[in-house]
């Protein structure tokens, strides 16, 4: 059988997986979930659903699209629980089944129109990058969600969630040239928004 | 600040972010996750009750002893004192039902014209008269419903004792939703995260048409009574919206589609009848039928609508046990020539044990309404 998909980098996100009595704890009521006790079910839902909350809002922009790939990422989770097999964190494996959902919606809204676009991306890659430190995250949630999709998803992909070009050449059914080009521009435009707040 | 610079300080802004989510996202989580569970809808329980009770009915007129005796005696119970010796001397019985016996229906109707000419010579009293005439009638439209019943006694005497059939089966379908919102999984499907397949099912399915072929041989032990076995093969389709995940070695999880998904499942079941002649002419049987199917899966192929070019993808593993099913129902045979009749038995089959077999028509609605048409010839007049 064909193969698809890609391999992720999960090292990136090593220090969020295991914030103190989260990753644990979390782990903790994944066999009760397992179960079907609807406590225990709840219980891991309200430990994670604000974070995961924020990672669909990345993706989607906009919070009712977000909601959206949050109820259907956590059926995933909970009907899924039996493939996850304990050898890495609980929230990295169901961070990836958010992720994969949202991109999943974004594909079926046809919301990634990638186009080649290389020039421009030579051009914009030799700009000076602004310093954000002064930014807080809500303020940059929101500049992100103001991003294309197309870029917007480039960007996450590769500066948070860490996928290589290659990955999200695979993933996204582009060239790594129009990766690279789109996280540029998703770069110049934050760069721009940062500006101007400042 | 360089590029790498600004994506680091971007992931460590971003790192542990929170936002509020509302209450209705939970909610939807606990509505689809919540285990499903079936009823069978009042309908199929008010249809199985008339047919039942329609069964019990007909056996009940057609299979009780053709005792006109009864009927005479009834009417001598309820006589006054001093006609009951005048009307048990009568012997209207007797006489008719031999007549009955030795001559056709026609003759039948002559022979009440007969009685009434005996029953004038006797000119019995007015009250022995009245409920002589009331008898009378009653005996003799009694002895014609016995004389059909030895009319088509002789036919079934005459009937085959085996034979072969060749049959088509479909049964009623339904389009629709699971009536839940968000998805749900597929059963025993792709366990294993590296091993590709459908992780998520959506409430919407559209049931094709089940349709079955098969091959049968029925023995008669009896004039009335056959058994039959076969093998019957059944196709059943489904298309619904799933969502096709791929992986790759040991990285787990991946989403590669959601799309339109076919699914074929092919059975081979062998099925046993009994059958029970309960009406036959030259021309005709009418019979009832109970009998079980045992199934079992030979593929479990879906095909996943993707670009450029569709998946297939089969699932067969874990669906081992068989679909054992009951039914019942009733048929009519038409001897389109002296030893092949074509025949149509409608029945109300259930499926058991539908939990352990892969989703279907009969997994969502086990209560099926069933048809089955076909030829069969016969041998050993």
């Amino acid at each position: 059988m064909k193969r698809f998909g890609i391999k992720l980098h999960l090292n990136t996100w090593t220090r969020a997986e295991n914030p103190p009595g989260g990753a644990s704890s979390l782990e903790r009521l994944v066999p009760a979930c397992r179960d079907g006790d609807r406590k225990a079910q709840k219980r891991l839902f309200d430990a994670m659903s604000p974070k995961m909350m924020a990672v669909c809002l990345r993706y989607m922009g906009n919070r009712e699209d977000a909601e959206d790939v949050l109820q259907e990422g956590f059926v995933t989770v909970f009907t899924k629980l039996d493939s996850y097999t304990g050898s890495g964190s609980f929230e990295g494996w169901a961070r990836k089944i958010f992720v994969n959902t949202a991109l999943m919606h974004l594909r079926k809204t046809d919301a990634l129109g990638m186009s080649d676009d290389i020039e421009e991306a030579r051009t914009l890659f030799a700009e000076e990058a602004t310093p954000i430190q002064s930014i807080g995250y809500k303020e940059l949630m929101k500049m992100i969600a103001a991003l294309p999709p197309d870029a917007r998803t480039v960007f996450n992909l590769y500066v948070v969630e860490g996928y290589s070009h290659k990955d999200i050449a695979d993933q996204l059914g582009c060239t790594e040239a129009t990766s690279r080009s789109k996280l540029q521009r998703a770069r110049v435009r934050l760069q721009e928004m940062i500006r101007q707040v400042k | 600040m360089n590029q790498k610079d600004f994506d680091i300080s971007v992931r460590n802004i971003l790192e542990g972010a929170e936002v509020p989510v509302s209450g209705k996202v939970w909610k939807g989580v606990a509505a689809a996750i919540a285990p499903r569970t079936f009823t069978i809808p009042f309908w199929a329980y008010a249809l199985s009750g008339v047919a039942a009770a329609a069964a019990i009915a007909l056996g009940v007129f057609l299979f009780r002893p053709a005792n006109t005796e009864n009927i005479y005696q009834g009417a001598i119970a309820l006589a006054p004192a001093e006609v009951r010796t005048e009307l048990m001397d009568a012997k209207i019985v007797t006489p008719i039902r031999k007549q009955i016996a030795q001559s056709s229906m026609a003759d039948a109707t002559a022979s009440v014209e007969e009685q009434e000419t005996v029953e004038q010579q006797e000119a019995p009293s007015p009250v022995v008269a009245s409920v002589k005439a009331s008898t009378q009638r009653a005996t003799v439209s009694e002895d014609n419903a016995a004389f059909n019943l030895l009319a088509f006694q002789d036919a079934v005497s005459h009937k085959p004792r085996f034979g072969i059939s060749a049959s088509a089966n479909i049964q009623s379908n339904s389009r629709g939703s699971f009536s839940r919102p968000g998805t749900f999984a597929p059963r025993r499907m792709a366990p294993d995260p590296d091993e590709p397949g459908i992780y998520n099912e959506y409430p919407e399915v559209a049931f094709g048409l089940p349709f079955a072929v098969g091959v049968s041989a029925a023995y008669g032990i009896s004039d009335r009574i056959s058994f039959g076995i076969g093998l019957r093969y059944t196709r059943l389709t489904r298309t619904f919206v799933g969502d096709y995940y791929d992986s790759v070695d040991g990285v787990g999880l991946f989403p590669y589609l959601q799309t339109d998904i076919d699914n074929y499942q092919h059975w081979l079941g062998i099925p046993v009848n009994m059958y029970v002649d309960v009406l036959s002419s030259k021309f005709w049987h009418f019979h009832t039928f109970v009998g079980g199917t045992a199934e079992f899966l030979l593929d479990n192929d879906f095909l996943v609508h993707a670009s450029p070019k569709d998946i297939h993808y089969h699932q067969n593993e874990g669906f081992t046990s068989p679909q054992f099913s009951l039914g019942a129902g009733v048929g009519i045979e038409f001897m389109v020539f002296d030893n092949v009749g074509l025949y149509f038995d409608p029945s109300l089959r259930y499926y058991f044990g539908t939990q352990k077999q892969p989703r279907s028509i009969r997994t969502v609605q086990p209560f099926r309404m069933d048809i089955e048409a076909g030829f069969r010839m016969y041998f050993g007049r």
